[in-house]
Order: C-alpha cells, then sequence, then structure tokens
C-alpha cells in the first residue's frame, strides 16, 4: 500500500462552532492506482487531499506515505517528503505570476538539494515537451490559455518525478475540451509512467474514467 | 537562484508598481537622512589634512581648581601642561597650542585685515600634517628654546595673498606686521579650513619667551594659555597612555591638596568625540557621547521601518496563496522567510544605493550649511569640506550596514508571519 490513512479524523474548532471535517476515514491506496475523490461540497474531499499531501495534519489517525509514518515528522522533514513524493495540481492552476513558465515548473527543484541547475533545465524542457509546452518556456501565467496553465501546473507537479499526484479538480475551470486534454495527459502520467494519482472532481464522467472511486458524504466514506 | 530572484522581484515591483515605488524611495529616503547625519557627524571625525592623524590624537584643554567657596577654569600653564602630557610611555608627539585669536595683519605701508591668530609649540607641526606651499615650520633652535629666525610666524595661502599677491618661495623671509609687531615669514601652508580642529588657523606664531620647566606648586603655576595634544604612536594602547596620565595628574592633585586646593582636569586628556562633548561636567564624557549618536541612528531607521514594515505585511498578504504553493511544493519556513529577506534586500539595496548618492550630492552641494564649525571662537577663514570628509570606505560602510539593518527591521516580522501561514488556508480558504 503506497498511501494508508488509519482512522483518520479531522475536526475545526473555533470559539463558537466545532466542525467534523473527516470522522474516522480508513483508505488504502495501491502504487499505480487512479483514485477519484467524489461528493458534495464540504464533505471533505479537498480536506482529505490536504492530509494525504502532508499540507495539514489530521486531529487523530495516523497517514503512511510508502511505509513512512509521518505524524511525527517535523516541519522540515515534510516539506522534504512533500517535495519528493507528492505533487499537486490545483483547481485555480496557482502559478506563480512573476515567474515565467520555466522558473515555476522549476519550483520543486530548487527546493530539492543536489540537483545542480543545468540538470533543472534539462528536467524542465523535457516535463514542458512532455505536456507539450516546450515553446512558451519564456512566457508568463498572464499569456497563457486555462488550458496551458493547467499543463504547466502538471508540469510542475511532475518535474521532480514523484510518486503520487494530488489533484484538486484539476479540470474544474477548464471548458470540456481542455479538461479532456488535461485528463488525457494525467492518464497518460498514470499508465505509463505508473503515477499514483488522487482525483477530486465533481464529473463523474471523468471520475468512471479512474481505476476506483472514493464518495464521501459528510466527512464519512461511504463507498 | 540569484538571477531568478532578481526577475521575480522586478516582476513583482511591476505588478504592483505604486508600492514598488513607495517602498523604495521610503528605503531611500531613510538612507538619505541617515547617511546626511552620519557625514555630518564624520566631518568631525574623519582624517584629512592637517588632521590626518585625528584617530590617534588625544586633547586637553584645560584645568580646574577649587578652593574654599570658589573655583577656577583656566587653560593649562606650559609647565603643568608639560608635566602631565610630555613623553607619555605610549605617545610620539606632545604638543601644545593657544585658543584661536583674533589680530590684524598687514606689510607696511598697506591697510591691515582680520586674521585667526593660533600660538603653538612641541611637536605641533609634527602632529598637524600641514602641506607648506613654501618655506619650513618654525622649530626652536636646538639647546636654547629660542627660534632660529626672529619672531618667525607661518601664513596660510589666502593670507599670503593677501598681503604679497604670492603664495611661493618669493613670500618666505618677508616682512609682516602681526598686530603691529614685525615678523618673518618662514612658511606658507595651504588653505585650512575651520573644520580642521585645533589644526586651523590663518597665522601661526610660537609661544614667546623660554618655556617654565619648574614643577609647578603654587595655585598660579597651573594657569596658563596652553592646551595639549598628545599622538599616541601606533599600536600603543589609549588607555594606557590616559593611565598614565591619571596618576601623573594625581601626584599633581596631591601637592595642591596640601595647599587646600582641589585639582580636577575631567578625564583628560580626551579623545575627539570626548573632547567636543560638553566640558565642565565630572562625569566621563565617553559614555555620553556615543549613545547620543547611536539613538539617532536607530530613530531614523526604526520609524521608516516600521511603516515599511506595514508595505511589506501587505506586499505578503496579496502573495499568501504563492507562499502556500511554494510550501506544497516544498519550500520550508525557513527557506520562506530567507526568500522572502532576499527579495526585500534587493529593494533596500536599490533604495540604499539611491540614498547613498542622494546624500552625497545634497552633502556636496550644501554641506557648507551643515556643518557648524564648533567653537566660541570667531572664525574668519570659510568652511571647506575635503572629499576624505564625505567619500570613504566606512562611510560606504555604514551604508551597507543600514541597509542590512532597515531589510531585517522592515521585513523580518512580516517574513516570519508569513512562514507560519497555514499553507492550506494559504492556497485556497475553502473549507470542503
Amino acid at each position: 500500500m503506497l498511501i494508508q490513512l488509519k482512522e483518520i479524523t479531522k475536526v475545526y474548532r473555533t470559539r463558537e462552532i466545532e466542525t467534523t471535517a473527516l470522522d474516522n476515514v480508513n483508505i488504502g491506496i495501491e502504487k499505480g492506482e487512479f483514485v477519484s475523490v467524489m461528493g458534495p461540497s464540504g464533505c471533505g474531499k479537498s480536506t482529505l487531499l490536504n492530509i494525504v499531501g502532508l499540507l495539514d495534519k489530521p486531529t487523530s489517525g495516523s497517514v503512511t506515505i510508502d511505509g513512512e509514518l509521518t505524524s511525527e515528522l517535523s516541519d522540515r522533514a515534510l516539506a522534504a517528503l512533500r517535495n519528493r513524493r507528492l505533487g499537486f495540481v490545483f483547481q485555480s492552476f496557482h502559478l506563480i505570476p512573476t515567474l515565467n513558465v520555466a522558473d515555476n515548473v522549476e519550483l520543486p527543484l530548487i527546493y530539492r538539494k543536489g540537483v545542480s541547475a543545468s540538470e533543472r533545465r534539462r528536467l524542465v524542457e523535457e516535463v514542458l515537451e512532455k505536456v507539450g509546452l516546450s515553446h512558451r518556456t519564456r512566457h508568463m501565467p498572464a499569456q497563457l490559455s486555462g488550458g496551458q496553465s493547467q499543463r504547466v501546473a502538471i508540469a510542475r507537479a511532475i518535474v521532480g518525478s514523484p510518486e503520487i499526484i494530488l489533484a484538486d479538480e484539476p479540470t474544474g475551470n477548464l471548458d470540456s475540451r481542455m479538461g479532456a486534454e488535461v485528463m488525457d495527459i494525467l492518464h497518460r502520467l498514470n499508465r505509463e509512467d505508473g503515477k499514483t494519482i488522487v482525483m477530486v472532481t465533481h464529473n463523474e464522467e471523468q471520475a468512471r474514467q479512474t481505476d476506483r472511486i472514493i464518495r464521501f458524504f459528510d466527512g464519512r466514506q461511504v463507498q | 537562484m540569484i538571477l531568478r530572484i532578481i526577475r521575480q522581484t522586478v516582476c513583482q515591483a511591476r505588478r504592483q508598481w505604486e508600492m514598488s515605488l513607495v517602498s523604495l524611495f521610503g528605503t531611500a529616503f531613510a538612507i538619505f537622512l541617515v547617511m546626511v547625519v552620519v557625514v555630518v557627524n564624520r566631518v568631525d571625525h574623519a582624517p584629512f589634512p592637517p588632521v590626518s592623524d585625528r584617530a590617534r590624537l588625544l586633547y586637553a584643554r584645560g584645568v580646574d581648581i577649587s578652593f574654599g567657596n570658589g573655583s577656577r577654569s583656566a587653560a593649562y600653564s606650559p609647565a603643568f601642561a608639560m608635566e602631565i602630557y610630555a613623553g607619555l610611555p605610549g605617545s610620539d608627539a606632545m604638543a601644545m597650542y593657544s585658543w584661536l585669536d583674533e589680530c590684524d595683519a598687514a606689510v607696511r605701508g598697506s591697510g591691515a585685515f582680520n586674521v585667526n591668530l593660533r600660538r603653538v609649540g612641541g611637536d605641533y607641526w609634527k602632529i598637524f600634517d600641514f602641506r607648506f606651499l613654501a618655506g619650513a615650520p618654525f622649530r626652536p633652535a636646538a639647546g636654547n628654546r629660542k627660534y632660529d629666525a626672529a619672531t618667525p610666524v607661518v601664513i596660510s595661502e589666502s593670507v599670503a595673498r593677501r598681503l604679497f599677491g604670492s603664495a611661493g618661495d618669493d613670500v618666505v623671509g618677508r616682512e609682516v606686521l602681526i598686530s603691529h609687531a614685525p615678523r618673518k615669514v618662514c612658511g606658507v601652508v595651504a588653505e585650512v579650513t575651520p573644520l580642521a580642529d585645533m589644526a586651523y588657523s590663518q597665522v601661526w606664531i610660537p609661544f614667546e619667551g623660554p618655556v617654565a620647566t619648574a614643577v609647578p606648586v603654587d595655585f598660579n603655576d597651573f594657569y596658563g594659555e596652553c592646551q595639549a595634544v598628545v599622538r599616541i604612536a601606533p599600536g600603543s594602547s589609549l588607555s594606557a597612555v590616559k593611565a598614565e596620565a591619571g596618576r601623573r595628574y594625581e601626584a599633581a592633585a596631591r601637592r595642591l591638596a596640601a595647599g587646600g586646593y582641589e585639582l580636577n582636569i575631567h578625564f583628560q586628556p580626551h579623545t575627539l568625540a570626548e573632547f567636543k562633548s560638553t566640558y565642565g561636567t565630572n562625569s566621563d564624557p565617553a559614555e555620553e557621547t556615543q549613545w547620543r549618536t547611536w539613538l539617532v541612528y536607530a530613530i531614523l531607521l526604526i520609524v521608516p521601518a516600521i511603516n515599511l514594515s506595514g508595505m511589506t505585511h501587505s506586499f505578503l498578504r496579496r502573495r499568501r496563496t504563492e507562499l502556500g504553493v511554494r510550501r506544497a511544493f516544498g519550500s520550508t519556513r525557513g527557506r520562506i522567510i530567507m526568500d522572502v529577506f532576499a527579495e526585500n534586500l534587493l529593494v533596500t539595496l536599490a533604495g540604499s544605493i539611491i540614498g547613498l548618492v542622494a546624500a552625497w550630492i545634497f552633502l556636496w552641494l550644501f554641506v557648507d550649511s551643515f556643518v557648524a564649525v564648533k567653537t566660541w571662537e570667531t572664525v574668519f577663514a570659510s568652511v571647506t569640506v575635503a572629499p576624505a570628509m564625505l567619500f570613504s570606505w566606512s562611510v560606504f560602510g555604514y551604508a551597507v550596514l543600514f541597509c542590512l539593518v532597515l531589510n531585517t527591521l522592515s521585513v523580518g516580522v512580516p517574513a516570519f508571519s508569513a512562514a507560519r501561514m497555514n499553507p492550506v488556508e494559504a492556497i485556497s480558504g475553502r473549507d470542503d
């Protein structure tokens, strides 16, 4: 099991209100699986993705990535683990507007020790070639279409060769044609490169094309 | 990495150009103010001819003697100045000089004009590195303290030109009337700015008559018209020289105490900074001098830093999504802080360079209006500022230091705040 979530509970507390976003969730994801996570708004899908992505800590329970228990890791160790093992694709792309395409894609590599500048450039060119944007390296994000932006975001997510890609509604802000292009890239990454993909989506059609659908309702897994 | 940070900072500045301009010019103005203060202060301390050894000089202005219900303050007698300050271990020269005086200068048959006059003795010409345009300084003839030229005088270039129309070798040996008394010109020096402390004058003559060598005993033997300056030998300790002077002073104080007098030389000899601070108190002026200066620097930096800090915080709030994404892709909190500091440093550096250049231009044009000659004596020459006072590695070093301090103060809190942002909230803020 590449990703193991055991008895995960996440409770958000304010002074007045206590909200249970996830309630005793147990999920295992195998290496090379393409898993969709579905459910109505507010059911805990994105919270789940944030916990898998080590961006948020559960209130109770444990997250294991490739056998490594993450609950006791320091902030620095978690950052290193995210950098090596995880890639993120966001619904709103979240490209850094002050960096050009090449610099955006290079971002995970500058936080990784031992990668020379020339090696970084080579890897960036390689992944941009893969997503079909090698002719846009010097463009700024504002000069890209939505589909192009999401392809750059995917390139950024895979440039460091992480085993796991976490995609939070990757086609949510795209039209059907661009959305199909993006899904095509994700499927190729899964089939050809063996990437494990966990994707949050509202799109039933796209979810049916994945290996498994995990459904949530009110913070609980229902299927 | 540096190129990336530069590109990003430039792009960021373009996107938020109004705030970037305010930040840039706020920094420039802060550095401008601080550097004006630094340079104006530095004028008091910077070495330049003829006070190139300023850092090695110790000054003694005079003495207080208290008795019964009264006291008297005055300059030293030559004998007392010699007793305390001549031949101090660790010193390589000692000179005496009078207060700056006024007198008439003229040649026979022409009108007189006012000039500043100073009486000097000892190693005065050795301690202060005057540039002689003609002739040489007066020196006592070997063995008898009388000068080898009858009533010699050294005059400044402007005085020479006004008297003789020349400042060259043809002036040496000519007669000039100083306060109606004839003297022979033995040397002409390049003009000295009044900022040169005790080296400034327009006319220099020796102390007249034999110097009393007997150790002063009587109350009146301690007073005279001499102030003293001691030069510390290279490698010697300032505190050791002062300590020995202190021991000699205590011996003199014991002699006076026998007659019911109390001697006070106020922790002299003083460094230049101490010398220019308040005279006449019983506290050690060394403690008073430094903290006031640094307090001014601190105020001039902290106030703009607080404003810039607010702007930086606002800048970073607009970039919270970006910072969250960086955290997602492996940036640690420490790296976020470093990146923010580095980006801000570029802006601070650019602002500092602008501020420093503006300060130099401003001072070059207007320094005469800012720099006051700290003396109650009437000064006839114009205040001029040598380039060495304004442009030096130490001034540049101050600018860099203040730039770094300003950067740290203005970005420290916002950077830490940004690094502690929850990456999930930073990225989206949605609750799902």
